[in-house]
């Protein structure tokens, strides 16, 4: 649709007859955030574009008063993280996270202040370290190929798009790493760090989660790899002695409350020796969270057009109803590939309504 | 929605030069008066936007090639006849080669230097020679379409007639070689962290450029160079007072033969001499100030007919098939919420007319011809107003001391009263009475401009966007803006530009709480039944008395209130805040009168013509306003 | 160093909890003698960083207060009186005489600038800095008008070759970040655009032919008129705006686009790829993106003419020494619209004396 009409569409809908100060500038900003971010989201099936999926979620409200609530939401709240946002978050992991974790473990091992960063990243130990850290991608999000080509100094045998790693890939590993090794002289032929990196938690629980006394999710899948490895021979990882950073482009503050507090009691009957340890670069902290003492007009929304039609297995890992996200995160946030789950329902259901932000299902494909 | 062609950058800041030419209208050039350009110093002066930049710009080589080459599309034709009046422009193209050097900071960092006075002086000149004399050197290259520095060798200075001593031909390519390493030497050394090196020794005290362009031809690539050479400083109060001074004096020499001009903000205004209005007669330069210029009441249509032409020239520009901003503006009240108002704001003021004069039967003619007026008229709207304006006019009679005897004054009594300032004044007590649209139509938005161009832009920018949303939400067909519709705008933005007045200008807390005090003395009185100064009042008058104390407050630190005052003053002049009137001569006084710039009018309710300000205000009175406020009173003892 | 290498690629920066501990470390290593420079203004987390240092029991040998009198803007009696206050708690902290207030003019009586000259001239005698381990510079109560120049001639001192003889020790930054005392400190006037002493580059001179000038101004809230003189005075042919993100809070990112949106999009035209993204909590991002941006234009635009890149910081001062390491690094012009006072939005509580303090270590032990 031409942008023209979408905006003529919206004047409709929301019964805007003659301007004024606030509707020109409604559009205006409607459309400047549309062109530079909201058009971007990759779930908008081609050819249709921000405002006209704006129109028409809103169009589905049933009075002007809601639409105008849904709307200020819109504006006021929506928390939408660009691919060039994202593309930032990718970018500076690697000199904001993981470059400082390199040094700190160097300079522990070399005996040197840790502030002395050019005699640290001079030393030879240095880039033995750093070669033999792992990049794993803890999903689709993780972007490993862009982390990768942002950093120059990581070679490709040590960047995977997945945790998930076959035995005939380790032994791979293994060989290569060894044979760059070996030609600098180094004496060590195991991964001494891994750095398990995803796009976004919101809850933390496809982490790491705990059901009578069962864990689950993929840190407890990777600890299942880790042991599996350090009891083979030819092992890839320093066994017990790996040291485990979860990195995150976004995370919540609920994530990562959870994870450290699940991480502490898992870490009693794990095979490593010391913890793995939580990393973002963008923290959502409580203040993004749809709460209905703060929201009460979107929030009775949310319970007017509410169906627990969409409600489904994995969901119910989250420990409740949709309405506000999965596990209840109560988020307005949209990632420029997709939504979270996470984000409150009225965003991103496929039912009752049209969607504003479409959901593409991992878990429904998946069964399909 | 499209994009809207006022927010484009405005014509000060264009860069490529077509743009630049279709943004500014040709009559902008009428202000240079054709027979004192060439031969003297022409200094011109305007607040800032007000487009002295633009008109500089225009004689510099590539605007004029330019124009040169487009000179006979419709666009152009109009702007290209003036330049050739002005002997700038020929049949063969430019006439003139302008060099434009700018006088900003860098040469005023030079006089806090730590080193002495005689030094600091050869700095400046030895920088601005330099920078002349490079510029020269690109202008000229610009002429011929050569590039810059690499074609420099190609120019050549041959000693003439004029000169005194004799002397050697320079190439331009040594030129620029020395010039640029003057530049490079003098900048370094002015910036480094590392202090200041003396490079000071082979400078001298006034500019070499004018003597060596006096005293020289230029060829180019052997022949000499047709056009005339002006020299053109632009931001010329951004120069210490000394530098300024030096500058002038060196720039009024009349042997120098070739042509200057010094474009400078209106009343170079700075703490030590804050309200210096004071002008040397008897000059040997001309003077060109553009506000004056504009507000000349002769010229004052003209002043509009540029606006008018720039805003259309913009509105083609965006493509939404409407010519003029006037076309997108309703003059009229038509909607049913105006209509509304408009028949109870007729009731309410036939009744209170008739009302306040009851017993009197001296209006009854008065009143009798309104009520027949009414019944042969169907707009309420402009009943309301006869009706207000006669409420108005019977207090007016009421209120004179020696009421004559109760005899019944004449129908044709009443008409001769029938002045449009009354009716003006009618229509704003109205407005503000019953919620009523008073800023609207293109007149008042002309009004609104406060005779600058920049200004203006804004203000036609924000009515446009709305003009812009209307297209888009109604898919394409222009609606035009209704009267409440434009007035809510109007005086939206008054009230935003207030509010960020102290943001946006020095010492802003205190302009704005002047400000704001002189508004709301302002509306107290306007808003009087008797409209004593009708349309009302939008300026304070002090005496020469005052201006004096307040000069000499200015320079010491006894009396601080005034000293506050005046560096507030100064400000609120320096960004056409406060418009300055000095040399008002009116009842058997001389005063210097402060405008508010009709920009902040709206949001105190008042009318846009400079008709009424109130003297005798006082530079005590305004002391105290800057410092705490409005304190209520009016002025009623000094009637 | 390559044109293309960064003097601070490897950098060393403390945050939060971390100077403390930095500090301590720093102490147990070796007796220090630290010569600490700060403000005398109103800002009330002037205290923050010195307090610190105190708490952490290193040695101040010296501290060199600057009074910057307002020159010619009115400072009101809560300004002065905790301006006073923290002249009297430092007082007490320092010995009489181990406390030498300097004071710097920042304006002529005709109301130009004179803050930087000034402040270079104070601190440009390399010998003051001999016999301390660390020099400090507390910038939180500093106008940009007054650290830049300091800091670029500290810099100057330290990088040249003449006092290569001299033992100099450590140079760093200190900043107490608030974002919420930030937000009620605003901006009184300016009237005009000037160059940062110091800090010209190559902007205006008349020998270059054909300059293209860049302009990136580090946007910040209510700074429009400030960007409008900015920009008019040096008609950019290019707008790289840069944006806070990551950022403490995502959103901000939003908001200011939508704050600049009349400016950024309709009156510069600026091409979306050229909004540049910067840590909002590491000076070194923004600085590295900088100069990358300044880099790639004038590689591409080489065949045309001379870039000449003009930078302006309106956030942050942890986002304005970023701008300041850049400009001072790659000769950029530094541009800046001096306020001619403060207006303060509230009032501040013991809430506003603190915030999240930044030690940015600029010179010395992490660059041997």
């Amino acid at each position: 649709m031409k942008d023209s009409l979408a905006e003529a569409l919206l004047g409709q809908v929301m019964e805007w007859g003659e301007t004024d100060l606030t509707t020109s500038n409604t559009l205006l900003s409607l459309q400047m955030l549309a062109s530079q971010k909201y058009d971007g989201y990759e779930r908008f099936r081609p050819g249709r574009k921000f405002i006209e999926s704006l129109a028409n979620w809103l169009r589905q409200f049933r009075t002007v008063d809601e639409r105008r609530t849904a709307l200020e939401f819109v504006q006021r709240r929506l928390l939408f993280i660009s691919n060039d946002e994202m593309e930032q978050l990718v970018g500076i992991l690697y000199p904001k996270v993981i470059r400082p974790i390199v040094r700190h473990y160097v300079s522990n091992k070399l005996g040197v202040p840790r502030y002395a960063v050019r005699r640290i990243e001079n030393d030879l130990e240095f880039a033995r370290v750093r070669r033999q850290s792992l990049f794993l991608g803890l999903s689709d999000g993780a972007r490993m190929d862009e982390f990768r080509r942002s950093n120059r100094d990581l070679s490709t045998e040590q960047v995977y798009a997945t945790y998930e790693v076959s035995e005939p890939r380790l032994d791979e590993m293994r060989s290569q790493l060894l044979k760059e090794q070996e030609q600098n002289d180094g004496d060590s032929s195991r991964f001494e760090l891994v750095f398990l990196i995803d796009d976004f938690a919101g809850s933390g629980k496809t982490i790491l989660r705990e059901k009578d006394g069962v864990y689950q999710g993929r840190l407890k899948r990777f600890s299942d790899l880790l042991s599996s490895d350090s009891s083979t021979e030819s092992s890839v990882f320093s066994g017990p002695d790996t040291e485990i950073h979860i990195c995150l482009y976004v995370a919540t503050k609920q994530a990562v409350d959870h994870l450290n507090q699940a991480i502490e009691s898992y870490t009693k009957v794990a095979v490593w020796n010391c913890p793995p340890q939580v990393h973002f670069v963008q923290l959502l902290d409580d203040s993004h969270r749809i709460e209905p003492g703060d929201e009460p007009a979107f929030c009775a929304l949310l319970d007017d057009y509410y169906e627990d039609a969409i409600e489904d297995e994995a969901k119910q890992i989250g420990g409740s109803s949709s309405k506000f996200g999965f596990a209840e995160c109560a988020l307005p946030l949209i990632l420029s590939h997709n939504t979270p789950n996470n984000s409150v329902s009225l965003l991103w259901a496929p039912s009752p309504m049209l969607a504003l932000f479409p959901r593409f299902e991992r878990h429904a494909q998946r069964k399909a | 929605m499209a994009q809207n062609p006022f927010r484009l950058r405005a014509s000060e800041q264009a860069t490529i030069e077509d743009q630049f030419l279709s943004l500014v209208g040709p009559d902008a050039l009428d202000l240079l008066p054709k027979d004192q350009l060439w031969d003297r110093l022409v200094i011109i002066e305007s607040a800032p936007g007000a487009g002295k930049t633009t008109i500089l710009r225009l004689l510099t080589p590539p605007s004029l090639r330019l124009l040169s080459r487009l000179k006979d599309q419709d666009a152009y034709r109009l702007l290209s006849e003036q330049l050739t009046d002005l002997g700038a422009l020929t049949e063969r193209g430019p006439a003139v080669v302008g060099i434009l050097v700018n006088c900003r900071e860098q040469y005023a960092t030079i006089q806090d230097l730590p080193v002495d006075e005689q030094v600091q002086i050869r700095w400046f000149f030895g920088l601005l020679d330099a920078r002349l004399t490079l510029l020269t050197l690109r202008s000229i290259l610009a002429l011929y379409g050569l590039s810059y520095p690499r074609d420099a060798h190609r120019i050549e200075f041959l000693p003439n007639e004029n000169a005194t001593i004799v002397s050697q031909p320079v190439n331009g390519a040594q030129l620029y070689d020395e010039a640029s390493k003057a530049e490079n030497n003098l900048t370094d050394s002015l910036n480094s962290l590392m202090g200041v090196t003396d490079v000071s020794a082979d400078l001298s005290v006034g500019l070499q450029l004018p003597r060596t362009l006096h005293t020289s031809d230029i060829l180019v690539d052997g022949k000499p160079l047709q056009q005339r050479v002006l020299l053109m400083f632009d931001d010329v109060h951004e120069l210490t007072l000394e530098q300024r001074l030096a500058l002038r004096r060196d720039l009024e020499r009349r042997e120098l033969t070739v042509a200057r001009w010094l474009a400078q903000r209106s009343q170079a205004v700075e703490a030590t001499e804050p309200l210096a209005f004071a002008r040397t007669e008897g000059r040997d330069y001309a003077e060109i100030q553009i506000e004056e210029w504009a507000r000349t009441t002769r010229r004052g249509q003209r002043f509009y007919s540029l606006l008018d032409e720039i805003s259309n020239r913009r509105i083609l520009r965006a493509q939404v098939g409407v010519e003029t901003l006037e076309a997108c503006l309703l003059t009229t009240l038509s909607t049913d919420r105006e209509f509304e108002r408009a028949n109870d704001a007729k009731t309410i003021a036939r009744r209170s007319a008739v009302d306040s004069v009851r017993g009197h039967q001296k209006f009854d003619e008065w009143i009798q011809g309104t009520l027949e007026a009414e019944a042969t008229t169907a707009d309420a709207f402009e009943m309301a107003i006869d009706w207000r304006k006669l409420s108005i006019l019977m207090s007016q009679r009421l209120g004179r001391r020696q009421l004559p005897l109760d005899i019944p004054l004449a129908v044709s009594e009443f008409e001769n009263r029938d002045s449009s300032s009354i009716r003006t004044a009618a229509e704003l007590f109205l407005a503000k009475e019953h919620r009523l649209p008073f800023y609207y139509g293109m007149k008042r938005i002309r009004q609104l401009s406060s005779w600058n161009i920049e200004q203006f832009l804004r203000v036609a920018g924000d009515l446009f966007e709305q003009v812009l949303a209307s297209v888009t939400l109604s898919r394409g067909s222009v609606s035009q803006l209704t009267a409440t519709q434009q007035d809510t705008l109007i005086r939206a933005v008054s009230r935003h530009r207030l509010s960020v007045l102290p943001k946006e200008v020095p010492f802003g807390e205190d302009v704005q709480r002047l400000v704001t005090a002189i508004g709301k003395f302002c509306q107290l009185e306007t808003f009087r039944e008797t409209a004593p100064y009708a349309p009302g009042v939008t300026g304070v008058g002090i005496s020469e008395s005052d201006v004096t104390r307040l000069r000499e407050a200015a320079q010491s630190s006894k009396q601080p209130m005034l000293q506050r005052l005046s560096r507030v003053l100064a400000s609120a002049i320096a960004n056409n805040v406060l418009e300055v009137r000095p040399n008002v001569n009116v009842k058997g006084g001389t005063w210097t009168v402060f405008f508010l710039n009709r920009l902040y009018c709206p949001e105190f309710d008042l009318p846009l013509e400079y008709s009424g300000y109130k003297e005798r205000v006082g530079i005590d009175r305004l002391a105290l306003w800057t410092a705490s406020g409005f304190d209520g009173q009016t002025l009623r003892l000094h009637q | 160093m390559t044109p293309d290498q960064l003097r601070w690629d490897i950098h060393y920066m403390a945050s939060g909890d971390e100077v403390g501990s930095l500090w301590r470390e720093l102490k147990s290593t070796r007796q220090r003698r630290i010569l600490f420079i700060c403000g005398a203004g109103f800002d009330p987390r002037a205290l923050a960083a010195v307090s610190a240092l105190i708490e952490v029991g290193v040695d101040i040998v010296e501290c060199r207060l600057i009074e910057f009198g307002s020159g010619s803007g009115l400072p009101t009696e809560e300004d002065l009186s905790r301006a006073e206050r923290h002249r009297s708690h430092l007082k007490k902290m320092f010995a009489e005489n181990s406390l030498k207030p300097i004071t710097i003019t920042t304006r002529n009586p005709e109301g130009r600038s004179t803050g930087g000259i000034n402040i270079s001239a104070e601190f440009r005698e390399a010998q003051n800095y001999v016999g301390y381990t660390d020099v400090v510079v507390d910038i939180t109560a500093l106008p940009a008008e007054l650290y830049f120049p300091l800091i670029g001639t500290l810099l100057a001192i330290w990088n040249s070759s003449s006092v290569q003889s001299l033992e100099l020790g450590n140079l760093h930054t200190i900043v107490c970040d608030n974002p919420q005392v930030d937000s009620m400190i605003l901006p009184e006037g300016g009237d005009k655009a000037e160059l940062m002493y110091g800090f010209t580059g190559t902007v205006q001179r008349a020998s270059i032919g054909d300059p293209i000038p860049i302009w990136a101004p580090v946007l910040g809230e209510n700074q429009g008129e400030h960007l409008q003189k900015i920009a008019e005075y040096h008609r950019p042919q290019v707008v790289a705006p840069v944006l806070p993100f990551p950022a403490r809070a995502p959103r901000r990112c939003d908001h200011l686009l939508l704050e600049y949106r009349s400016l950024i999009f309709e009156t510069w035209d600026v091409d979306p790829s050229d909004i540049i993204l910067a840590d909002e909590q590491n000076p070194f991002d923004v600085y590295a993106k900088l100069c990358a941006f300044a880099s790639d234009y004038k590689e591409s635009l080489s065949p045309i003419g001379t870039t000449q890149m003009i930078v302006s910081s309106h956030s942050s001062k942890l986002h304005s020494l970023g701008v300041l390491l850049a400009a001072w690094e790659r000769r950029f012009g530094v541009t800046h619209v001096q306020p001619t006072g403060h207006v303060v939005n509230g009032s501040f509580g013991t809430e506003h004396e603190k915030g999240e303090l930044f030690d940015v270590w600029l010179a010395g032990e992490p660059y041997a």
